[in-house]
């Protein structure tokens, strides 16, 4: 199975609840077919837009793929724990992506 | 031209031939030198961070002039979202130094001349907004370090810069010809110039027309001749030199404050094409209020950042003495985090409730930005006051870390100086000369006078104060009624 490209574009992490690039960690070590890759790579199959805090500043760029949105401990406007992050992120994307992608 | 990584930010210093004086020598490799190597660090982190993915957000915006990517501390900004950003990516980079990085000052410097030189060349017909905006562009560009150089000497504070015994004491033009025009005089308090690629040089205050020939806003590389920057002393800057190691400087890579300068300028020539403001007198106060108010703005989001720093110290502290639980030292820390997001609030505000000028740069809101610096002026005291407190008096005694490594002594420093179990004696020591070193002497003082000293902003916010529209609510709920409509 040839690995699912995701986008990653952190928020500058000013005084962040949850740390990013931890939170991304662990959701690779959820499932080894998961690449990620530069937001600006034009090949991603996936926007994965990761705020460390509800304030959600970043600037979000333009994508017509599928979004998935990080905002401290909550994805897509669903609060879960900070230790349910990883898999909270990664049943997103699988309800986002076709079956075959993930 | 691309941006600048650390490396290329440091390398691009090695190239100048700036002329510096410090403890009574004239120095040479500012890069390597032990007394100037934690500010180049900082601010080479404000380079770094440029290429780190998780603050690239903030520390990097698009040219309205070129449409590339800048290192926002280039930026203009463009809306009320760049000024909030510009206030959280300083309390990150802070969080990250607990020290000044410097490179603020001259951002401030150039966006207060960007908007200002637009409204002069309005009213005035004069053309000095494109002007500036290519020497905006070059700096954009070429990805450098510009200090703001505002504050003069002043000599005889009474009197103003004409009166003045000594006419030197506040930078002026002493010729104008074809090709440019000459200034001398010295500015004093330069953070960061040392390693700085630019000075951009403004009047300190307003004028009249009498005073014209000190009217004068210029940019200059900081090794132009007839420049030459002599360094001041910091707390505890003889820490940094000789073989006493790391551990008694606290904050051995970054320093605790930005590393100051008095710059002499002696008969130095400034092409015209580097010149901003030549004698229009009107504007200067202008120039002066618009600096001050981005500069004032931006103190809720550093100190913010340099306090998060104590706070953490502060708890560590706490932690490895074993008094962390005590409900007086947990009360201590909230009044301590309670300060820092009082200040980071207000830097907020002043960011949101900011404006559009003529030019189409924001401005912040300039009652708020001054009111942020007037708190910043007592809340960064109060927070030192409760670190110390919870810290203890320890820091205040603290053996030399060479006793520390002694063969003989040092088993008593570790013996006497620890605190609970599970904590290495060294790591103990490390918190408290941290603690020690950012809230003593000099970083104290510069949370006091650095974007203006209080007073300063008392008067900007009694002018901005708008008493009349607060006279009429009190006048109406008191139920006085207005005499003009009687009659």
């Amino acid at each position: 199975m040839s690995k699912t490209k995701i986008g990653v574009k952190y928020c500058g992490h000013c005084n962040p609840l949850v740390d990013g690039p931890e939170i991304i960690r662990g959701l690779m070590s959820l499932h080894e077919h998961l690449e990620m890759v530069s937001w600006r790579d034009p090949d991603k199959q996936l926007l994965l837009i990761v705020s460390g805090c509800p304030v959600d500043c970043v600037e979000k760029p333009e994508f017509a793929g599928p979004i998935v949105q990080i905002a401290g401990a909550s994805v897509n406007g669903r609060a879960c724990s900070v230790q349910e992050l990883p898999r909270a992120i990664l049943a997103e994307i699988q309800s986002r992506l076709p079956r075959t992608a993930v | 031209m691309a941006l600048k990584d650390a490396n290329a930010y440091k390398e691009s210093l090695k190239s100048r031939n700036i002329k510096v004086y410090a403890f009574g020598e004239k120095i040479e490799g500012v890069t390597e030198h032990p007394l100037f190597r934690p500010h180049v660090e900082a601010a080479s982190l404000t380079y770094e961070l440029a290429f780190d993915p998780t603050t690239e957000d903030l520390v990097t915006a698009k040219s309205h002039l070129t449409g590339k990517k800048i290192s926002r501390f280039t930026h203009i900004h463009q809306s009320t979202d760049d000024l909030i950003k510009k206030v959280k990516m300083l309390r990150l980079i802070a969080g990250r130094t607990g020290s000044c990085y410097q490179r603020c000052v001259g951002w401030d410097a150039m966006n207060a001349t960007y908007s200002v030189t637009y409204e002069m060349d309005q009213e005035l017909g004069t053309d000095y907004h494109q002007r500036f905006r290519r020497y905006l562009e070059y700096i954009q560009d070429n990805d450098l370090m510009v200090a703001g150089a505002m504050t003069d000497p002043k000599g005889d504070r009474a009197l103003s810069p004409s009166k003045q015994k000594d006419p030197d004491m506040f930078v002026r033009i002493v010729e104008k010809n074809d090709k440019g025009i000459v200034i001398r005089g010295a500015k004093a308090h330069q953070t960061g110039i040392i390693n700085s690629h630019e000075m951009l040089i403004m009047p300190t205050m307003a004028m009249g027309e009498e005073d014209k020939a000190y009217a004068v806003a210029c940019a200059l590389p900081v090794d132009t001749e007839g420049v030459l920057h002599i360094f001041g002393r910091q707390t505890n800057d003889e820490r940094r030199m000789g073989d006493g190691g790391e551990l008694d400087q606290g904050n051995a890579k970054y320093g605790t404050v930005g590393g100051e300068a008095l710059t002499v300028l002696e008969d130095v020539f400034v092409p015209w094409e580097r010149v901003f403001m030549c004698e229009e007198f009107s504007f200067a106060g202008l120039l002066v209020e618009r600096f001050a108010s981005y500069h004032r703005q931006n103190y809720g989001g550093c100190k913010a950042g340099v306090s998060d720093v104590i706070i953490g110290a502060t708890t560590a502290m706490a932690e490895y003495s074993g008094v962390a639980k005590a409900s007086h030292v947990r009360d201590k820390v909230v009044e301590m985090v309670h300060l820092t997001e009082t200040l980071y609030c207000g830097s907020i505000a002043c960011s949101c409730e900011g404006s559009v000028t003529p030019s189409g740069a924001y401005f912040v809101n300039p009652l708020l930005a001054n009111t942020v610096k007037q708190n910043v002026t007592r809340f960064i005291y109060e927070i030192a006051r409760l670190s110390h407190d919870v810290s203890g008096g320890c820091m205040a005694t603290l053996p030399s870390e060479k006793d520390l490594r002694h063969p003989e002594v040092g088993k008593f420093v570790e013996k006497y100086f620890k605190g609970v179990e599970g904590v290495a004696t060294e790591d103990r020591m490390r918190i408290a000369r941290l603690v020690e070193n950012m809230t003593g002497g000099t970083a104290l003082v510069e949370s006091m006078h650095g974007a203006g000293s209080p007073q300063a902003q008392r008067v900007m916010i009694l002018r901005q104060a708008n008493l009349g529209h607060k006279v009429k609510l009190a006048r109406k709920l008191a139920g006085i009624k207005d005499k003009d409509k009687e009659s």
